[in-house]
């Protein structure tokens, strides 16, 4: 078992999918992607902020989309099981692969992940960054396995689990015949929230990206891999 | 006459509205207000079937006052410490020492007579430094939250216990007091008793002191609207998004500034998701009311003839829109008449 944000993966989806979208999209979107990721990075343990900030910076481009661009990336330096497998990802995703366990009043009692078989599907998602798979886990109410559709005249072409997690996947459907239920209430899209983080947060956004390449470099835990 | 709610804002009199009025003259009228606040906390919660047999034992038994008052509060500590543990706790978290200590803090701030609304304070003033080895008593947040903006410019804050900014809690919406992933299942909800330390009571008191005429009195007004201002603006986009009618079974309705609804379901489990994190319609819900709550009474108070005792307490509010306006009635000959609005 263990605990991981389904809010904050949901938008971290979100926020991935706009990469490739036209610059007007993603710059109504800036804020508050900047916004998340000053909450996730709060909400992170040093090792998650170390790492997350080393990605970054190794990867280049443009703020804040560089941070929830998917890359490949080596995490195979950290402690945490899933972190260190961890092959392509946005840099983002290792804030919430890696949040802080000192607070447990934050950790929501729907968002923990079971254990068994049901759930690799999920785990290899997370490795490999397949979207579509990662969303069919989410149910209006937790964490859960989808519910597979068995069509005995049609098998699907692949088991979940099996090779490339999001293989073949057309848009809006999953691998395996798999049904993403409903996310209940829609998440806020489209305007930019009233009260985006002051600029002068962000502006310092080359202080601390300085302060975690330094830490990063002194752990030696993040390395990019440019695939 | 002017309502004198307005004195707050234009928009905080229809706050007030949504949870009905109260007469501060009269003593049935305010049993049944606060009653009725209890309840629709605990429809919120999910406690209800607990707490609806104690509270018509107390109101058919004619408790006094105290007990209405304490009832409820002791339902809820039971009902919180049958609820199972979530998830799991690192293998070192000192449960124990940490409720101990979580009610001895609030226990000092309660004794300080200040408004608890919205506690700051310097961690290093608090019993303990507020810390348990490495764990914090109270969740400090740097970023910004539903309640308030970010504490500080530097994200790189340290973990842990190294405390660099003040904490700041809002008990005036206990047990959702710290404003960051608004969950259905609250932080305070977790507050355990653990021996003798039933620091989720704690809790609870503030958040009902609210609800009484001499609790309402203590509180600073302004702090109840920056946190509710701060609610509705952070939440402005998600709102948007909500039609103020069903569309359609289990939709989200509701306007902006009321009550959020789903159209023949239960508000338990949905949730609005934005970047500071996610919102549950209860959690929502629980704390417009307590706005809305905390307005109602102000305004029966700020128009109703009330004790000399809380008048003092008013009197000496440093919120603008009461201090100095209700002089002690004493001087005054019987049959002075009503105090107008402020």
């Amino acid at each position: 078992m263990r605990h991981l944000d389904r809010h904050g993966l949901a938008l971290l989806v979100e926020y991935a999918a706009l990469v490739d979208a036209s610059d007007e999209a993603r710059a109504a979107r800036s804020a508050e992607v900047e916004e998340w990721l000053t909450v996730a990075y709060d909400r992170a343990s040093e090792a998650g902020r170390v790492a997350f900030v080393g990605l970054v910076k190794a990867g280049g481009g443009e703020w804040p989309w560089a941070a929830v661009t998917p890359i490949q990336v080596d995490l195979s330096e950290l402690q945490d099981e899933l972190a260190r497998a961890i092959d392509r990802a946005p840099p983002a995703l290792v804030l919430l692969v890696l949040a802080s366990t000192n607070e447990p009043e934050f950790a929501d009692p729907d968002n923990w992940l079971g254990d068994g078989d049901e759930w690799i599907p999920l785990r290899d998602a997370l490795l490999s960054w397949a979207p579509e798979t990662i969303e069919s886990y989410m149910s209006t109410g937790t964490w859960s396995p989808p519910i597979i559709k068995v069509d005995a005249s049609d098998p699907p072409k692949s088991e979940p689990g099996s090779g490339s997690p999001g293989e073949g996947v057309e848009p809006g459907q999953t691998p395996g015949g798999v049904v993403p239920p409903s996310q209940g209430p829609a998440p806020a899209p489209a305007p930019a929230p009233a009260l985006a983080l002051a600029p002068s947060v962000w502006k310092s956004w080359q202080l601390w990206t300085a302060v975690g390449v330094a830490a990063a470099a002194t752990y030696g835990l993040t390395r990019m891999r440019r695939g | 006459m002017s309502d004198p709610l307005a004195c707050y804002g234009p928009h905080i009199p229809a706050l007030a509205d949504l949870v009905g009025a109260v007469d501060v003259e009269s003593q049935g009228s305010w049993e049944a207000w606060y009653v009725a606040q209890w309840r629709a906390f605990a429809d919120g919660v999910g406690f209800r079937e607990v707490l609806d047999p104690v509270l018509e034992s107390v109101l058919k038994s004619k408790g006094k006052l105290g007990s209405l008052t304490e009832a409820p509060i002791n339902a809820l500590v039971q009902w919180i410490d049958t609820l199972g543990a979530v998830g799991q706790s690192p293998a070192d978290y000192p449960a124990e020492k940490i409720a101990l200590l979580r009610e001895q803090i609030i226990e000092e701030w309660r004794s300080s007579a200040k408004s608890l609304w919205r506690v700051s304070v310097e961690p290093g003033s608090m019993a303990g430094k507020g810390c348990v080895g490495s764990y914090r008593v109270f969740p400090h947040i740097h970023a910004g939250t539903y309640f308030r903006g970010a504490l500080s410019q530097d994200p790189t804050q340290p973990a842990g216990c190294a405390w660099s900014t003040p904490l700041v809690v809002f008990l005036g919406t206990w047990p959702w007091y710290s404003g960051a992933a608004l969950f259905d299942l609250a932080p305070g909800l977790r507050w355990r008793s653990v021996g003798q330390a039933r620091p989720a009571e704690q809790g609870a008191r503030v958040m009902a002191s609210a609800w009484t005429f001499l609790g309402n009195a203590r509180i600073d007004a302004r702090d109840v609207v920056a946190q509710f201002d701060r609610l509705m603006s952070v939440m402005g986009p998600m709102l948007s998004e909500v039609k103020a009618e069903p569309s359609g079974l289990g939709s989200v309705y509701g306007v902006p500034g009321g009550l959020l609804r789903v159209y023949l379901g239960d508000v338990r489990g949905r949730y609005l998701n934005g970047p500071l994190g996610p919102v549950s319609l209860a959690a929502y819900n629980h704390c417009v009311r307590c706005f809305a709550a905390f307005f109602a009474l102000r305004r029966a108070m700020m128009t109703g003839t009330l004790k000399d005792g809380i008048r003092d307490v008013l009197n000496k509010n440093p919120d603008p829109c009461v201090f100095g306006k209700f002089p002690s009635k004493k001087p005054i000959p019987k049959g002075g008449g009503k105090i107008k609005g402020a």
